[in-house]
């Protein structure tokens, strides 16, 4: 395991607090449905894979998960653990997904890649813990909502990775 | 240069195909369905469907009996949840020609009377104490 540079670890700390930041100002805002919304949270934390990797994604995520769990109240209550297990589910995803060469696979598939399997490791969770299939009936709008919020949060990503690729930043992966 | 490569296109395409295959409505009914009654009185239900009942309401046009039950069927292997309005005094019988009901989300009403009977998943209100959102 090598040192981590003083930059990168400031870069890393910059995206854990934008994804709290996200996470945060986004429970704050009314929804139609519980669970229905964009994860903008998750956009700093497929940054921080494409950027930097498996390790300081998770890292990233953790703090998300924690910090963000502490000051919206939700912490340790059934809806943090299934989000939890759906956001680690994921992000693991996502990571194998990003072995995938850029010019086959760009942020916006890994995004929706890892929103859909969000969405579905979030309802077998929830039907685990209300001991009945029955929500697997809202899969088809859980699906269409991972696309669009997947496919919209990747776009984000990929232009911010343009944008940092104009700037010469030398650690863009794709 | 073009933002979308052909990976992308391949996940986008396969998410879509399951949301739309997943979304064709089935025919066969939701098992353990529950029914939910409105009337003048307020909110009834839910009902389990597992046992014949039926239910009087008395509204401005006359009485309104419900039947809530379930039914064998050939095609599948549980009864199926089914509930309606089998009689009414009102004057179209608007809500007694709409049969029986037997998948989630369908709803018999009978406007006169301010009946709505409506059919509800088995996830619904029946399995929790409370939503915490």
């Amino acid at each position: 395991m090598s040192p981590i540079k003083t930059t990168d670890l400031s870069r890393l700390a910059l995206l854990a607090g934008t994804a709290l930041i996200l996470f945060v100002v986004e429970s704050a805002v009314p929804r139609p449905l519980p669970w229905m919304k964009l994860g903008l949270g998750n956009g700093a934390v497929l940054l921080a894979l494409l950027l930097f990797g498996v390790r300081q994604a998770f890292a990233v995520a953790a703090i998300k998960i924690l910090v963000g769990g502490l000051i919206t109240g939700g912490l340790a209550g059934p809806a943090f653990i299934i989000s939890t297990g759906a956001g680690l589910a994921s992000l693991s995803i996502m990571s194998l997904a990003r072995r995938c060469p850029p010019q086959l696979l760009s942020a916006v598939g890994i995004s929706i890649i890892g929103a859909v399997t969000h969405q579905l490791v979030q309802l077998l969770l929830a039907s685990v813990y209300i001991r009945h299939l029955g929500v697997v009936s809202l899969l088809p709008l859980f699906l269409l909502g991972g696309l669009l919020s997947g496919g919209l949060i990747g776009l984000v990503v990929h232009w911010i990775l343009q944008g940092l690729k104009r700037m010469g930043a030398h650690y863009v992966a794709r | 240069m073009q933002i979308l490569k052909i990976g992308d296109w391949i996940v986008i395409a396969s998410v879509a195909l399951a949301t739309i295959l997943l979304a064709i409505p089935g025919d066969e009914p939701a098992v353990g369905a529950v029914a939910f009654i409105h009337s003048d009185a307020g909110l009834a239900g839910p009902f389990a469907l597992n046992e014949h009942r039926l239910i009087d309401y008395n509204g401005p046009a006359g009485r309104t009996t419900v039947e809530l039950g379930s039914a064998q069927t050939p095609m599948a292997q549980a009864p199926i949840a089914q509930a309606r309005i089998a009689t009414s005094e009102c004057r179209h019988q608007i809500c007694v020609s709409a049969g029986w009901i037997r998948r989630a989300g369908e709803v018999a009403v009978c406007l006169p009377n301010g009946i709505i009977l409506r059919l509800a998943g088995p996830a619904s209100a029946a399995d929790l104490d409370a939503i915490s959102h």
